[in-house]
């Protein structure tokens, strides 16, 4: 008896020091595809964008091979943003197929709308204004007029209104954007809003309206260390002063903005800032 | 002994009253209980109302039925159920709705611990600004993200030392490089170390050479001395003494040429031992740098091995799947 009651109470302290099992190999393809995420995260902070879009890739893969929504689309919106980038739109469309083209998985309407809106700005990108409206009225369908990305749907909207030449429709559209930004606290969206008011005043003629959205955009920007879209900002600031007939502060501007292109390495920002010195300068 | 007739109408004297004593005492039993049950129920907070709020975690290790949810480190309600769901678990949460303005849409569950032994709880972090801030209604669901782990550190400082490593192999690999300027310089320092011996021997030679000059020009101007003595004593002296120092003189040099010569030996075998050594130290190199690699690697799946333990399994979990924001602006400045 005194040996029976010995084991169990053996075997009680055995079984206080056993663990559950080896989590499953789901579990390790979820973390790999984490790691891998992470990893891209890491390579688009320092700007290896071809190690960004390897890393981003396998972690697509991974989640596919466990058909997880959020981590399929998660990654895909990634890679398209980081193939974009380079300047590979087929690739950054196609890898958005994931998504718009997966009907058998269920996605949140969010990823849905997340995932069409980037498919609008590739188009837009590439100059297919036609495709861009389509893919994102679908965002907004998505959206429903209540998500964290209505702010950047009416930007994405004004943009394409201002490339078709309707400033009041642009204007109206980032104003929608600036009050949205605004109730979700979106200081980088709110930026891209009142950059927009700004150039929709400038194509109406009203300098001074575009002087005080863009002065608005150019501190936001500053505040948020985004060297492109101060450049950005300090271009359009000095079309404002050319069109209010202040061709010295214009010039002034656009030296502003050559001199912050170069410092960040923005080969194209630099060349538009340096054409539109010459072109002030009379050249 | 007269029998008294016991009046069963009246009880007792001691009994009178009983029946309002005992449905007091009931009454105030009754009361105290109705007062501990209503003090009990307030505690449990079943006098607040309370919104409930979702989400979604791959794995509910740690949280139960009751654990608290804390905003900011404020008790603002508690779990309530816990229900299987696609790949993981739904938790719904009931806050109190005193607090529900403060939360918003976008913000994010996390599990806690006070220390590592502590109870669990989930920690509500209120988001960033760039997220939806309107609040949470009745049946919102909000993202559930876990802690950051050792190993994610790990990562990070490996990362951050990978470029340094690979600066490293860089420098091993051009030291090893036959035609690297390293090499081609001690090459070129070894050769003009090796010509320094003929050198040596050659200037001996020809020291030896004007030995040999000097004392015939001595023996000629003692002949010379004999025919002319008193007209060239003054340079008969001088030749002797010339012809005395000389002699000594060249021995001197010739030593200290032999021991040049031995030096340039000694420089040549220590030159040898240390390119040598080099050589066997870039060959070295590459193994080391693989040593290194193999050290990060095996420190990773020690630290893999070590999360996935029953011990540190509950505390260190990995991060969630990041998002890159997306920006309207993306495109605007490639025109």
């Amino acid at each position: 008896m005194k040996r029976l009651v010995s084991s169990v109470a053996l075997l009680l302290i055995a079984s206080g020091c056993a663990g559950p099992p080896a989590r499953s190999s789901a579990a390790a393809r979820h973390e790999a595809a984490i790691e891998a995420n992470r990893r891209g995260e890491a390579y688009v902070r320092r700007g290896e964008l071809e190690n960004a879009a390897r890393s981003y890739r396998e972690a697509l893969r991974l989640s596919q091979s466990l058909e997880d929504p959020d981590g399929i689309a998660a990654n895909a919106v990634n890679l398209s943003i980081v193939r974009q980038r380079q300047g590979r739109f087929a690739e950054a469309r196609s890898s958005l197929d994931a998504v718009l083209e997966q009907p058998q998985l269920r996605f949140a309407p969010s990823r849905l709308a997340e995932a069409s809106l980037r498919h609008a700005l590739v188009d837009l990108d590439e100059g297919r204004f036609g495709p861009a409206g389509t893919w994102l009225a679908r965002s907004s369908e998505y959206c429903a007029g209540r998500c964290a990305l209505s702010a950047a749907i009416h930007n994405t909207g004004a943009q394409l209104a201002l490339k078709a030449g309707r400033a009041d429709e642009a204007a109206a559209a980032a104003r929608a954007a600036h009050d949205a930004a605004r109730a979700a606290g979106d200081r980088s969206e709110l930026a891209n809003a009142l950059r927009l008011l700004g150039i929709s005043s400038l194509h109406r003629g009203d300098a001074a309206a575009a002087r005080t959205h863009l002065e608005q955009a150019l501190a936001l920007d500053r505040e948020l260390g985004a060297p492109r879209k101060i450049a950005l900002d300090l271009l359009a600031l000095g079309r404002a002063a050319a069109l209010a007939g202040e061709p010295g502060a214009a010039r002034a501007y656009y030296a502003r903005a050559l001199a912050v292109s170069e410092a960040a390495r923005d080969g194209t920002g630099a060349a538009e800032a340096r054409a539109m010195l010459d072109a002030a300068a009379g050249k | 002994m007269s029998d008294k007739p016991i009046d069963k109408s009246f009880p007792p004297r001691r009994f009178r009253g009983i029946r309002s004593q005992v449905n007091l005492f009931l009454l105030t039993a009754f009361i105290g209980f109705a007062g501990l049950l209503g003090i009990v129920a307030y505690k449990q907070g079943m006098f607040v109302q309370h919104t409930n709020v979702y989400f979604r975690a791959p794995d509910a290790t740690g949280i139960n039925k009751g654990t608290a949810v804390r905003l900011h480190g404020v008790p603002v309600g508690s779990v309530r159920d816990i229900q299987f769901a696609e790949r993981g678990v739904r938790v719904r949460m009931a806050i109190n709705s005193e607090y529900v303005s403060r939360l918003p849409r976008g913000a994010q569950a996390r599990l806690a611990r006070e220390g590592y032994v502590g109870a669990a709880s989930i920690h509500i972090l209120p988001g960033t600004p760039a997220t939806d801030r309107t609040p949470v209604t009745e049946g919102d669901e909000i993202r559930f993200v876990a802690q950051k782990g050792v190993a994610d550190m790990l990562d990070e400082v490996r990362q951050s030392l990978t470029p340094a490593f690979v600066e490293l192999r860089k420098a091993a690999a051009e030291l090893a490089d036959p035609a690297s300027d390293f090499r081609k310089s001690v090459s070129a320092l070894r050769a003009a170390v090796e010509e320094l011996p003929p050198a040596t021997r050659e200037l001996r030679q020809l020291v030896r050479e004007a030995d040999r000059t000097v004392t015939t020009l001595g023996r000629q101007a003692e002949g010379v001395g004999a025919r002319a003595e008193a007209a060239l004593d003054v340079v008969a002296r001088v030749g002797a003494q010339t012809e005395r120092e000389l002699p000594r003189f060249s021995a001197k040099l010739a030593g200290t040429l032999d021991s040049l010569d031995a030096a340039a030996i000694q420089v040549r075998e220590t030159t040898r031992a240390n390119g040598e050594a080099l050589r066997e130290l870039l060959a070295q190199a590459p193994e080391l740098m693989r040593g290194g690699n193999e050290l990060v690697r095996d420190t990773q799946e020690l630290t893999d091995a070590a999360r996935r333990s029953w011990l540190l399994r509950d505390y260190v979990e990995p991060s969630a799947m990041g998002t890159l924001p997306v920006d309207s602006f993306e495109t605007f400045g490639k025109r």
